[in-house]
Formats: C-alpha cells, sequence, structure tokens
C-alpha cells in the first residue's frame, strides 16, 4: 500500500499553504511540529479520494480542527496574518537560523539584546528633544529628557505586552524617535562644527535667544549717555540692518496688555525708545545682576570745559570719581572711565 | 447520535490503540481507525492529536525521507503512552460497563 507514487499536486501545496497561513498566529516550531509531513499525508488522502481536493474541507476549517485536536488556543480575532506580519516571521526565523548558524552573529544579537536599555533611553532623550524643538521651551529640555527617559525605559520592559492600539502608537513612536536620534546627531554635529567659526560667523546663529544680547550676555534696557556724561532718555534706536531694537516688545504690563513705548505725534509707538522705564519692569526679572545706572558719569574729553564739577555721580556705587588731585573742582580729562559692574556696553565706547 | 462527538471524547484513546502495534504516519494512522470502523474520525483531528500526544511525551516521532514525493513523519508509541493507553483503556471500560448497565436495565440491550 505504501508503494503508491505520492503526487504532490500544486493544488496539495497550495490547500496546505492556506492551511498554514490560518495557523499563522503560533510559534514556528509548534507550527512546523503540527503541519510536517502534512504534504504527504494529504497527498495520498487526495490520491485515494474519489473527490479528490475537493473532498477536504476549507483550508479554515481543517485548519480549526488541526488547532482544536491538538490542543492549541482558538486564534484571537483580527489577528489574520498580514503580508508585513509574514514577512516579520520569516525574518524571525531567518536570523533564528542565522544565529544558530553563525556564532558571530548569536554574539551580536545577544549584544543588541543586553543594549536595548541604551536604545530606550536614547528614545525617550530623543523624543523630549523634538517635543522641546517643536514646542521651542529650550529651558524644558532636561526635564522633559529625563522624564521621556524614564517612561521610555518602563515602556521598553513592557512593551512585549503591549497589544492592539497601544502597541502601534509605540511602533509610532520608535520610528519617530529614530529620526530624532538621526537628526539629533546631525544637529550635534553640526553645532559642533559650527562652534569653531562661531566668531566668523556673519549672523548669530539663528537658535539663539531673541531679543538683544551683548557677548552672548542678554540684555535687557540700555542706557544712553550724551557726551557731557548725563543720562538721555527717550532714545529711539536702530540697528545697522534699520530694525528697531525693541526689547519692550513681547513684554506685558501690569494689566496684562502688552507694554509699548511711548507714541509718536501720528500715534504710533515706539519700542525702542531707551531706556525702558525700570519702574514697569518690563517684563524683566529682578536679577541682582542688573546694574543701577550712575545719573551721570564723566563727560568726554573734548567735552571737558564745559563739564561742570557739580555733575560729578553721586549715585553709582562705583559712580565716585577719584581724581588723581583729589580736588573735584576739576576734571581732567585722563580721569579714568567709570566701569559698570555689569557686562552692559560701557556707552562711550560705540563705534 | 452524532459519532463525530463521541469519537473526540475516545480520540486519544484510539489513536494510542492503533499506535501500539506498529509505528504509523499521519494519513496512515487515519486509515487504521476507519479500517477500525471509526469512519467518522476527520483527518486533521487525528494529525492534532497526534501532535498534541507527541508533545505530552506518550509518542515518539521520526521522520522518514520519500524519494517519490514529501517525507513522512512517522509516530510511535513509548512506555508513557502505553501507561497512558493502560489507564484510560481501564477508565472507558469501566465507562462502557456503566453505560451497558444502564442499557441493560433500559431494556435495550438483550
Amino acid at each position: 500500500m505504501n508503494t503508491m507514487k505520492l503526487p504532490t499536486g500544486e493544488d496539495v501545496t497550495q490547500y496546505i499553504a492556506a492551511v498554514r497561513a490560518e495557523l499563522a498566529d503560533l510559534p514556528p516550531d509548534d507550527l512546523d511540529d503540527l503541519t510536517g509531513g502534512l504534504e504527504a499525508d494529504l497527498s495520498e488522502l487526495v490520491a485515494e479520494s474519489p473527490s479528490g481536493l475537493a473532498g477536504l474541507a476549507s483550508p479554515q476549517e481543517y485548519a480549526a480542527e488541526l488547532r482544536s485536536a491538538a490542543g492549541f488556543p482558538v486564534r484571537a480575532e483580527q489577528s489574520k496574518p498580514t503580508w508585513w506580519s509574514q514577512q516579520k516571521d520569516l525574518a524571525r526565523r531567518d536570523l533564528a537560523n542565522l544565529a544558530a548558524d553563525y556564532p558571530a552573529v548569536r554574539q551580536a544579537r545577544d549584544l543588541a539584546i543586553e543594549l536595548r536599555p541604551v536604545w530606550w533611553i536614547a528614545r525617550g532623550v530623543a523624543l523630549a528633544w523634538l517635543l522641546v524643538i517643536w514646542g521651542s521651551v529650550s529651558m524644558l529640555l532636561y526635564p522633559l529628557a529625563i522624564i521621556g527617559a524614564v517612561v521610555s525605559v518602563y515602556v521598553g520592559r513592557r512593551g512585549a505586552e503591549l497589544v492592539g492600539w497601544p502597541r502601534r502608537l509605540l511602533m509610532a513612536a520608535n520610528a519617530v524617535a529614530v529620526l530624532g536620534v538621526v537628526f539629533a546627531l546631525g544637529a550635534a554635529i553640526a553645532s559642533s562644527r559650527g562652534y569653531v567659526g562661531y566668531n566668523n560667523a556673519p549672523y548669530p546663529e539663528p537658535m539663539s535667544e531673541p531679543g538683544l544680547q551683548f557677548n552672548g550676555t542678554p540684555s535687557s534696557n540700555l542706557y544712553v549717555y550724551d557726551k557731557d556724561g548725563k543720562p538721555v532718555t527717550d532714545v529711539r534706536i536702530f540697528t545697522d540692518t534699520g530694525q528697531s531694537v525693541d526689547l519692550a516688545g513681547g513684554f506685558l504690563g501690569p494689566d496684562g496688555s502688552p507694554l509699548h513705548g511711548p507714541a509718536d505725534i501720528y500715534g504710533h509707538p515706539w519700542d525702542n525708545t531707551f531706556p525702558l522705564p525700570t519702574d514697569q519692569g518690563a517684563g524683566v526679572d529682578t536679577n541682582p545682576d542688573v546694574w543701577t545706572p550712575p545719573s551721570a558719569i564723566p563727560p568726554l574729553g573734548t567735552a571737558a570745559t564745559a563739564a561742570s564739577p557739580t555733575t560729578a555721580p553721586t549715585g553709582s556705587p562705583s559712580g565716585t570719581v577719584t581724581t588723581p588731585g583729589g580736588a573735584a573742582t576739576t576734571m581732567p580729562t585722563t580721569s579714568p572711565p567709570v566701569r559698570p559692574t555689569s557686562s552692559l556696553p560701557v556707552p562711550t565706547t560705540t563705534n | 447520535m452524532d459519532t463525530t462527538q463521541l469519537v473526540k471524547g475516545v480520540l486519544d484513546l484510539a489513536v494510542l490503540a492503533v499506535v501500539a502495534d506498529e509505528d504509523g504516519y499521519g494519513y496512515d494512522i487515519v486509515r487504521r481507525l476507519r479500517a477500525a470502523g471509526l469512519e467518522d474520525v476527520g483527518d486533521a483531528s487525528v494529525y492534532g492529536t497526534l501532535r498534541r500526544l507527541y508533545s505530552g511525551g506518550a509518542l515518539t516521532s521520526y521522520v522518514v525521507p520519500s524519494d517519490e514525493g514529501p517525507h513522512r513523519k512517522y509516530y510511535g508509541i513509548n512506555a508513557q503512552g502505553r501507561a497512558t493507553l493502560h489507564t484510560q483503556g481501564k477508565t472507558w471500560d469501566a465507562f462502557a460497563q456503566t453505560m451497558d448497565g444502564l442499557l441493560e436495565e433500559a431494556g435495550v440491550k438483550a
């Protein structure tokens, strides 16, 4: 009886492929166990049966019968194998075969598994970084990065338990994080290169803080003195590209409305009018480094004859001018300039 | 009464019984069961049962390559399978006697 020739028709092969597809949710080893030898069995059955393959149940019914008789759980709904899940199964099996055959592959795989926590942390930091860029809240980078890393590690340790839409969400987050890591590395390389030539850069780097800076320190006010060393108020200042130096814009007054400088005769407010009124705060936090401008500074040398000795500074902590002769009645042209205590530009040194 | 339901309950025992004499491959075992009178037995049920008995440790399995077609997967009984066959056979015997007694009382059985 066993000498009968076994025709492995294409029909049988297709039928078994359909049955295996119905069982694709099983672990690959179980699937092979369950369907191993099926080709020979079915070929023989079909050859013996008068109705051939038509006498068999549908692949779905046949797979269900195999599954229940073998004691495997009924397949979960909505887990029909997609093309993608089949590719994943194939890739998984290929990798397992490679790892079995080549120790180097096995070691690389084990190393990758051990390094997974590194990826989890990088993923969390990358997502936080993208969030910071997207929301332009650079000051939140460190807290968000720490939170992101912690959440990412937690999710990573429990990732295998996720099913359904949380799993899809995780996959999407992974894809975004991979892009984020790539961009972050790119940005890090670009900035490390750009930093070398920073001083030669004709323009400040685009991601710098808004507002006015002097030597990298943000300035929230400007004080102007005339040639006699007297403070000048209501000075409207422009840059060499014609932009008004607008420090008040964006700040809110005590009533919550935007703060504006004094209006011109047409009613147009000039937000680049300096010095900004300090009693309004102009949105400036009470920084202890903020300089208290003296009520007067030494007049310029060319104006020395016009200077009155009574205008010697009195209000500034460093405003006491010591003259070599000790006499305050004459202001020598060689008197040392008053240095402000902050890094604000010394008004007399503007070019 | 649908005998397929009855067969399901005793398929383990039936498969062990037909494999106890001689090793066999899947369809061979189906054929033996049908020849013995279990004509309604589904071949997929038998294959699944063989797989379950094998993973439960009651059967051994080996593959015989064939030059003429796909390889055949043979199953054979081992000591654990024989022990299972013995105890399940006793259980079945007692159950069958109980049923016989019931039917005799009902006058169904001659």
